[in-house]
Order: C-alpha cells, then structure tokens, then sequence
C-alpha cells in the first residue's frame, strides 16, 4: 500500500551531440511522506515533469536516487516500480465498459479476482452506477474517476497525477478538484501531483514543492509558501493575484528597518535588520495593504489609478509618486474610490516581506 | 463615440442558429461587456457588428445609422483581436500612431503624438515609445497591439477578447489599465468576454449570453445580485452558486423551501406569491455561506452536514460540506474544519435566491428581503 518517496540528489541532463547538454533537474532533494498530497508545481520548462517522468521509470537518471518505500528504483522498469500514473492521457478503451477498462490490466497479468476488486474501488469512487456504460457516454469528471479507478485498483504504492485538470473549463476544474482532493483523502495514496497551476497546487496539496530552473525553490504548506515565501520568484508564483514587488533602497534607522522607494515614498517594516544602502525589493500581497482614513508615520501616500467592483470583492490599483508599477490593493465589495482620489495605503507590517534585490533571497 | 443599436439581430450558418433574434441599445460612451462561455455566439455578434459577417435577419445601428450593407471600413468602428502583430522596423511610437495618418482618420502631428502619449501612460509604457518591437518584452508588445487599437477616434471599439491569453499577472495588470482608460475616454465600447471578474471589472453594463441566447442585460451589481436565471447565476462566482432543487411547502410559520431530499428546509418569508407545491431551485452563493458557531443568529439560516473536502484558496478556505445529497461549498476564514467533521453552515436570510424549477427564471422576492439590485 501506501508508502513514502524519496528524491535524492535527482539530476536529469538532456545531451545531443554537437550540442551544448541541458541540465533539466539539477540535483533535487524531496521528501514525500507516506499518505500524503505533494504538488509538484512550477511554470513550463521548470523541469517537474522530467522529475516525474524520472520517479514513473519513463525517464534515465543521470545521477542521484529514487526511493520508494526506502528502496530504490533505480533501474526497475515502469511497470515493477508499483506505481499508478493517472490522467497521462484519459485514454480508456472506448469499446470496453467502464468494468471492463478497470478489469482489463488485471487480467492482461491475470490476476485473481479482478471483477470484486473493480466493484470495491467503483464503491469508494463512487462510479458504481456507470460500470456498465461506455466511456463514450461519461462526463469528463467520470471520466476521470475511471481512469483513476484503473490506476489504483492495482493498490500501487505510489500515485503520480500529470496536470489532471489541465484540459477542464473553471467549473470542471473546481468540481474535479474537488473530487480529487476527496479521494486521496480517502484512500490516503502517497501522492505527487504536477502542475503549473499555483490554484491547483494549494487548494489540494497537503505541501507543496515550487520548482524553477531545474531546482526546488522551496517546499512548504499552501500556507507557507503563501504567507512566507523564501524567495522573489515563490513570492510572485503564488497567488491569485500577484504580491505587490516594489524595488527600493534600505535606509538606516534605529532598530526599524525603513525602504525608500522614491525619494518620496518611504515604507517602514518591522524585524529585519537590513544595512543602509542595500537594493531590496518589498513585497506585499494585495489583501495585506488597506487604505486609511487617517495619515500617520507607516502610510504611503498615492493616487487611484483605476477601482474594479467586483461585486464579492474590489480591486483597487494606485500609482506611488515616483515609483514604477503600481499597487494592488484588495477592497471590501462596498467600498467606491474615484481615479485620481488621493489615498493613505497601509502595508499590514507582519505580511510585509523584505528581499534581497540581488540573491533574489528573503531577508528575514 | 456613437450609439449603438442592435435589432433583432440573428445569425444561422446552415441550420445552426448562432445567434437568437437579439436587440441591445448601447449608450453613447457606454462599456458593454458581452459575457459568455465559447460558442455561446460573442464573436459573432461582435462580427456582425463590424460588418465581417453579414446577419441573417435583424439590423446594426451606429449613430443612429442603419448600417446594412455597409462596408468595414465605412463603420467608423475599430477592432482589437487577441492576436495581432506589429510592424518590427517601426518604433512603438510609429506603430501606434501609424494607423491615425490613413485617410480614414487623418490624425497627425501634435494630436496625433497627444493621442498615442495619452494612452502610452495609461497603459504604462511612455518609457518604450522609442523601442522597436524585438526589444519589447511579450506583456508590452500586448500593450503596444492595443494601445494601437486605442488611439484611434472611432465611434465604437470592438474588443474580442484582448486579455484571454496572456498569463494572469498581466491580464489583471492590463484590465486596471482598460478599466482606467475607459473611466478616462469615454469611447463607446463593445467588449467580449468568456471572464466574468473581467466583465464585473469593465461592464457599465453586462450581456450575458448563452447558445445565441441574450440571458439577461444589467449593471455588474444587477447580474451579481438578481441573476435572471440560473444560468446567469451559475455564469458569474467562482466557486459556482450552490443551486439546491426543491419544492416551496408550508411548515412552520409559513411558506418553506424544501429540498428535494427533505435534508434543508429555508424559511420563505419575502414570497407570498410562490404558491404551494411549486418546485424551485435554492440559491446561495458559496461567499454568503459561513461555518457557524455558537447560537443562531436572528434573519440567519443554518444547516447542517459533514465535511466533504477543505481546499485552500490563498488565505480563504473553500469548504464542501454534505447535506443530505447535496455539496454545498462556503467560503470561510475558518481554518478548524476537518474532512469528516460535522459542521452547521450559515447564511444571512436576505442572501437567498430562489428560480423557478421548471423555466429557471427568477422568482422575486418583496422588496426590502432581497432588493440588493
């Protein structure tokens, strides 16, 4: 059953001759505990699915190790390594029952009793009604209960699930989500998850591993990387809507850390011990700026440059005197604000994170 | 800027019907947002508007002119794609101001350069007027197409979805831009869209559209708060309204709502008209539902049931609880629940929407319990 994985110093580098090699993974260290969701996230080119693709066997090593259930599976081809590769490509047999795509592995290894075993996991997925009806006939999310039926039936030790809300319009996505999510829940499969969705990745991954540039950038819970990012790129990853990145120089004070902007904008922070003169960059998230009513020493002053009423939310975006770029500021859904309406911002000091403009690093 | 009139129009290719006989009347300077999932027929009002396709029945006006049989180019309407290149041996400054020195507009000189820096600043990029496009990034090359678009004097500005394609950062960078812009310019304005935070976002008003079919027309805060029906409620929210089948009965106190399962009942109160044995469909937006704790609270309504999922939303959570057959999803900043807890959801009475189960139009409610539109 379910068991855990190791990555271990996992590197993949893609060589053509005549050609200068491609390092895609370039030394990954991961842990993903017995039972639990790991999402494997990071734009295209981000090289989580070559790691995948290293963890199904579909995929050389060039250096380092796979560990499932502390043994390695170096070497082991794709179908001895126990594992279930769902949603690869929603390809159920379309003359066969939704039994029968279940059934069907099983008996290609002839295995023993593989109609009862079908019947139980169509019981925990809920499909138990369909197992007569041909994939032709399915919604897209039973589709996806089927294909994920047929990969579990076989109690694989390890789960591995390729961007599978990929081609579902929002509704879909949020059902299947759901589903998903529920599922894993449930029968508590080891389970990576790959997407380039950050949505995807925090609404089902118990933690989340954030990939850049062939590297782990950070791993953490949705709330962490959420609400604590280690870096520029994990801070502008995740999010609906993008944190707040504001380019500045530290400034000396006693104790607090003060960011000028520009020479008029001045953001104080709290912790940080920062010397004078140094490139950084701050970093807030749109629902951590509110606008004041009243001046005082932590506001910034700006002007409104456009207010969207969003009906269950308003966004409100403003432009900092000599600053580039521009604020988002969540607003509640009855607040109003006219362009050019000058405005206080307040920048919630305990989600307001300082960066290093050049390591790109946290200063924390 | 004109006006904009459609009447009756329709649209068949072969026997697929496009387009339903459709009339809209357009303001001077109003933003129109047409709201619809693909193929739900927006482009090919859009088309038909810019005299790219010919209607099957019905007529365009601008300005009060009807303008059947007129060509493109004589509409004085200007038409930004989501695609759509620029001239790489041209600075941006000239592939903007390019299109103002044909003789349809002849803009030149000092209103010309007025018109481009106008709308180069609200879009951001006045730093790049002299670059040439390989040395633009992608997000301002997308700027640059539709500052090109914008800059024109055209009685109406036709927009087929500028945002879809860029990635979320940009697209939300740029709907604050278009939004400003539209605050600012006052061009009447045709926009089509299958996002419905954009269309809340830029609408003055809204369309929503479905199978050729005009759903409903209003404000952002009319569509949002009094949806027509449950198509247009399910159009707009993400996650979607919880929408629970059901028949009005009588119970305590007066007319309930029943679900069909017998699991939730919600008092009535506002619908007198709503008789006996009619079957309707509850609506509660997932925003509006909150975990409860504590005693009940007066003009609020509980159910209960056991947590199906908990998924993180940023720093929201999103909540599926099960009652009775029924998944119902709450926003809540509760981080407590656990998959399996048992939980009561909550929801303020006047937030209740309720359609008729069989044509799913809305059924409206006295005024004072539901009017928010």
């Amino acid at each position: 059953m379910a068991e855990d994985l190791i990555l271990s110093e996992l590197r993949k580098t893609y060589t053509r001759r005549g050609k200068p090699d491609v390092p895609a993974v370039k030394g990954v260290d991961l842990e993903v505990n017995e039972g639990e969701l790991l999402a494997l996230l990071g734009p295209s080119g981000c090289g989580k699915s070559s790691t995948l693709r290293m963890i199904a066997g579909l995929e050389d090593v060039t250096k380092g190790d796979i560990l499932i259930g502390g043994r390695s599976v170096i070497g082991l081809p794709p179908h001895r390594r126990n594992i279930a590769l769902a949603f690869e490509s929603y390809a159920l047999y379309p003359p066969l029952t939704v039994e029968e795509n279940i059934t069907f592995g099983m008996m290609a290894r002839g295995e023993s009793n593989p109609e009862k075993r079908a019947r139980e996991i169509a019981e925990r997925l809920g499909i138990t009604d369909i197992l007569n009806q041909k994939p032709g006939s399915l919604s897209s999310g039973q589709k996806q209960r089927v294909s994920l039926a047929r990969a579990i039936v076989r109690q694989p030790s390890l789960l591995l699930l390729d961007e599978p809300l990929s081609h579902l319009d929002l509704s879909g996505r949020t059902q299947t989500r759901r589903e998903i999510k529920h599922l894993q829940n449930e029968t508590g499969y080891t389970t990576v998850l790959v997407t380039h969705d950050q949505l995807e990745a925090i609404s089902m991954a118990d933690r989340i591993a954030l990939m850049n540039d062939g590297e782990i950038q950070q791993v953490g819970t949705p709330e962490e990387v959420y609400d604590d990012p280690d870096n520029l790129f994990v801070a502008g990853f995740i999010g609906d809507s993008p944190m707040n990145l504001m380019p500045g120089k530290s400034a000396s004070s006693n104790g607090a850390t003060k960011v000028e902007l520009s020479k008029d904008v001045v953001v104080s922070l709290r912790g940080s011990d920062v010397p004078a003169g140094k490139d950084v960059v701050v970093g807030v998230r749109p629902e951590d700026v509110t606008v004041e009513d009243t001046d005082g020493p932590d506001v910034v002053r700006g002007k409104v440059f456009a207010h969207e009423q969003l009906q269950e939310m308003g966004y409100l975006t403003v432009t900092l005197p000599g600053v580039e770029g521009r604020i988002g500021v969540s607003t509640p859904p009855e607040a109003r604000y006219r362009r050019d309406q000058a405005v206080a911002l307040r920048f919630d000091p305990a989600r307001t994170h300082l960066f290093d403009a050049e390591s790109q690093k946290r200063i924390r | 800027m004109a006006t904009l009139k459609l009447e009756g129009l329709r649209k068949e290719y072969g026997r697929t019907v496009a387009l339903e006989g459709t009339d809209l009347s357009l303001g001077d300077g109003e933003f129109f947002v047409l709201l619809g999932p693909s193929g739900a027929g927006k482009t090919t009002t859009l088309k038909c508007i810019a005299g790219l396709e010919e209607p099957t029945a019905g007529r365009v006006e601008i300005g009060g002119r009807d303008m059947t049989g007129v060509e493109p180019y004589h509409r004085n309407v200007a038409m930004a794609f989501e695609n759509y290149a620029l001239y790489p041996q041209k600075s941006v400054f000239d592939n903007m101001s390019f299109p103002l020195k044909s003789k349809r507009y002849a803009v030149s000189g000092e209103e010309a350069r007025k018109r481009v820096e106008r709308v180069a600043e609200t879009l951001n990029i006045p730093h790049l007027l002299q670059r040439l496009p390989r040395e633009l990034s992608g997000g301002q090359k997308q700027r640059v197409a539709l500052g090109r678009v914008l800059v024109r004097p055209a009685d109406i500005l036709l927009l087929d979805e500028p945002l879809s394609h860029l990635d979320a950062k940009l697209q939300m960078e740029m709907r604050a831009e278009l939004r400003s812009l539209g605050d600012m310019q006052g061009t009447t304005s045709f926009y089509v869209s299958h996002d419905y935070r954009e269309a809340l976002a830029l609408g003055d008003r809204i369309g929503v559209l479905h199978k050729g079919k005009l759903h409903q027309v209003g404000t952002p805060e009319k569509i949002w708060h009094r949806p027509a029906d449950t198509f247009v409620a399910r159009a707009l929210g993400q996650p979607e309204m919880n929408l629970i089948p059901g028949a009005a009965v009588s119970g305590a106190g007066g007319r309930v709502f029943r679900s069909r399962d017998g699991e939730i009942e919600v008092p009535l109160q506002g619908n007198p008209e709503v008789s006996e044995g009619t079957e309707v469909e509850l609506g509660i937006r997932p925003l509006d539902l909150d975990l409860a704790d504590g005693e009940p609270r007066p003009d609020t309504v509980e159910m209960s049931g056991s947590v199906y999922v908990v998924e993180r939303l940023g720093r929201e959570l999103e909540v599926t609880v099960t009652v009775g057959e029924h998944r119902i999803a709450a926003i809540t900043n509760d981080a407590g629940a656990r998959p399996g807890d048992r939980v009561r959801l909550r929801f303020p009475a006047s937030k209740l929407h309720l359609f008729d189960g069989e044509s799913c139009r809305r059924l409206e409610q006295e005024a004072g319990v539901m009017d928010r539109g």
